[in-house]
């Protein structure tokens, strides 16, 4: 089964088929800035990019990802503007309180921004609902993003 | 005076000896019995112990990058940014500059509690003078070394974001300084700045974690990565004490990745190759307990005992006046009763413990929050004496209480695996491990009675 992962090809064991893409990202290819929060999609920790498209990896079993792109937060690199515009806003929000649920507020947050350039509050909701922050940083998440928002232009 | 100096020398040469924290250059010890009895003055707290001290240490490297050590664990309240911000106020260095790391549990670290902890809002408040004392202390040590090297008073140099000035001889950065100024003593009393002149206290900072946060290199309990380490995953049973009567290996054994089944008391360690594995065998095991008298026992049954209890008199705490006539007499009444159930904590992050143990030493990860009650528990499990076991506090996902656990239930536990294995191993927590094993809030029932002799209102 071959896995592209950040624009870099590996080699996952058949036998692994069933395995969520989570484990196989953080336990045997060590990109552990996807986090673990509940294995049952209810959390959003976990959340990464297949094809552009946010997915929680804790149940998307590694071998739908085969012919596709995985990207993680550490795939996020500088020349993608609206991710940078996304840590630039969260930083500048100071946003991360724990962090630990940042990875996948941030990896939803640029699917968000890539589809509607210009999100209304609703559309903020709608999209970043479904991740839970036990820090409670969802005020600062929402104005982060009218600023990243405003920064992509 | 003179023996606070020389315990600032002998904690100083303990620390260059003995911490792997930090590299060369500047590297500073504070020790202020001093400072400790006028906070204990300021703040009246009585509970401390009479041996408060305060420990902090701080390097300067050659390219001016500043590491702090905060004894404290950053679990999400900002203490490796509000920590640093009081070293930063009084060394008047460049924020940008700044990283934190956590203490480890050696006892100079120790907080007033005695020990390295976490816990009771008490972060900052006991930081406040200590912390600015190390600042102030490392940057007249840097003063007193620019103004020697350029044969000039100290009083016409000044310091502004990491460089020593002066208007003839213009500047030097601290990182040049750093080697030359860790030979000198430190000073006995540091002079701190006025409230007025506060330019990083008090003043919006960029949190030092925030982009390790915002790219995923901030490293958690859960993502330490150690060669041929193994993840484990432990069945344990719904009620902690409860007897293990049967359990099937082979099932376990015979999922893809398991590599080892190991029972250690009640409970039964399965340690695979990957996380998802480990849980599958773990929930392959088909595990029998035997709770004994314990098995009636639930949330509702507890309830109900303590709502019985609550019929009885009770201890008194405080009594003024005749209650029970005032009660009988009273014109008007108001009976309440408040139930609080068992909480899990929840933290984002599960519980989870990283420990690589070879039989003689042993290096422990995680988000402990009582470092050194985690510390004894581990020497407890290993046998090992406590100088061969190393803590390393990792950032943590939440604690809310959980990761302070008295018993040090979750490091015990791992240690006890990691005895009979004696491979690296990463003891994960699900997430249902975590809401059903954990030490919960403590259910509380009130029962109140409220009487008023004459109506009021």
């Amino acid at each position: 089964m071959k896995l592209n992962v950040n624009g870099t090809d590996f080699e996952v064991p058949s036998e692994e088929e069933k395995t969520p893409l989570l484990w196989v990202l953080r336990d045997q290819l060590q990109q552990t800035g996807t986090k673990y929060g509940c294995g049952m999609a209810l959390c959003g920790a976990c959340t990464v990019h297949v094809d552009g498209e946010a997915v929680r990896s804790c149940v998307f079993p590694v071998s739908a990802t085969v012919g596709k792109s995985v990207t993680t937060i550490e795939g996020l690199t500088d020349r993608d503007r609206v991710a940078n515009a996304v840590k630039k806003a969260w930083i500048d929000h100071h946003v991360p309180q724990c962090g630990y649920c940042q990875s996948g507020q941030i990896m939803t947050t640029v699917v968000l921004l890539r589809k509607t350039p210009r999100p209304s509050d609703s559309d903020i909701d709608t999209a970043v609902a479904g991740h839970l922050c036990r820090c409670g940083t969802y005020q600062r998440i929402r104005a982060a993003i009218h600023q990243a928002a405003q920064e992509v232009g | 005076m003179e023996k606070n100096q020389s315990l600032v020398s002998r904690h100083r040469r303990k620390f260059l000896a003995g911490s792997a924290l930090l590299g060369g250059g500047l590297v500073v010890a504070f020790y202020a019995p001093s400072t400790a009895q006028r906070i204990l003055k300021v703040i009246k707290w009585k509970m401390f112990p009479p041996d408060f001290t305060a420990n902090a240490f701080v390097r300067i490297a050659p390219d001016s990058s500043i590491t702090i050590v905060v004894n404290r664990l950053e679990m999400g309240q900002g203490v490796h940014t509000s920590m640093s911000q009081l070293i930063a106020e009084e060394l008047a260095c460049d924020w940008q500059s700044i990283k934190a790391i956590s203490s480890n549990a050696d006892p100079i670290y120790n907080t007033p509690m005695g020990m390295v902890m976490t816990g009771g809002s008490s972060s900052l408040r006991e930081s406040w003078d200590p912390y600015r004392r190390v600042g102030a202390g490392m940057r007249e040590m840097l003063v007193t070394t620019a103004a020697r090297r350029w044969g000039v008073p100290e009083g016409e140099v000044r310091t502004s974001n990491g460089f020593v000035l002066h208007e003839t001889k213009g500047k030097l950065s601290y990182g040049k300084l750093a080697d030359e100024a860790g030979q000198l003593p430190f000073p006995k009393e540091p002079k701190l700045k006025n409230k007025a002149e506060f330019k990083v206290i008090g003043c919006e900072q960029r949190r030092v974690d925030a982009l390790d946060k915002c790219t995923g290199r901030a490293k958690f309990g859960l993502d330490i990565r150690l060669p041929g380490m193994l993840y484990c995953v432990v069945g344990r049973p719904a009620i902690s004490i409860a007897k293990l009567v049967s359990f099937d290996e082979q099932k376990a054994r015979a999922i893809s990745g398991v590599v080892d089944v190991v029972k250690f008391g009640n409970r039964i360690a399965v340690l695979a190759k990957h996380t998802f594995a480990a849980k599958q065998g773990r929930d392959a095991l088909d595990a029998k307990w035997d709770a004994g008298e314990f098995s009636k026992v639930s949330s509702e049954s507890l309830m109900r005992d303590f709502k019985q209890l609550a019929q009885n008199h009770g201890v008194v705490a405080k009594e003024v006046g005749k209650v029970d006539e005032v009660m009988l007499q009273a014109a008007r009444k108001i009976e309440a009763e408040f139930e609080f159930p068992f909480l899990a904590h929840a933290a984002m992050e599960p519980i989870n413990c990283t420990i690589d143990f070879d039989g003689n030493k042993a290096i422990l990860y995680g988000g402990f929050q009582t470092v050194t009650l985690d510390h004894e528990a581990a020497e407890k499990v290993l046998g090992i004496p406590k100088e061969k076991i190393e803590l390393h506090v990792t950032y943590t996902g939440g604690s809310f209480g959980r990761r302070a656990s008295v018993d040090s239930d979750w490091v015990s536990e791992a240690c006890k695996i990691a005895k009979i294995v004696k491979k690296p191993l990463q003891v994960v927590w699900t997430r249902e491990d975590d809401m059903r094993g954990g030490h919960y809030r403590p259910m509380v029932y009130h029962k109140v009675v409220m009487a008023w002799t004459q109506r009021t209102f």
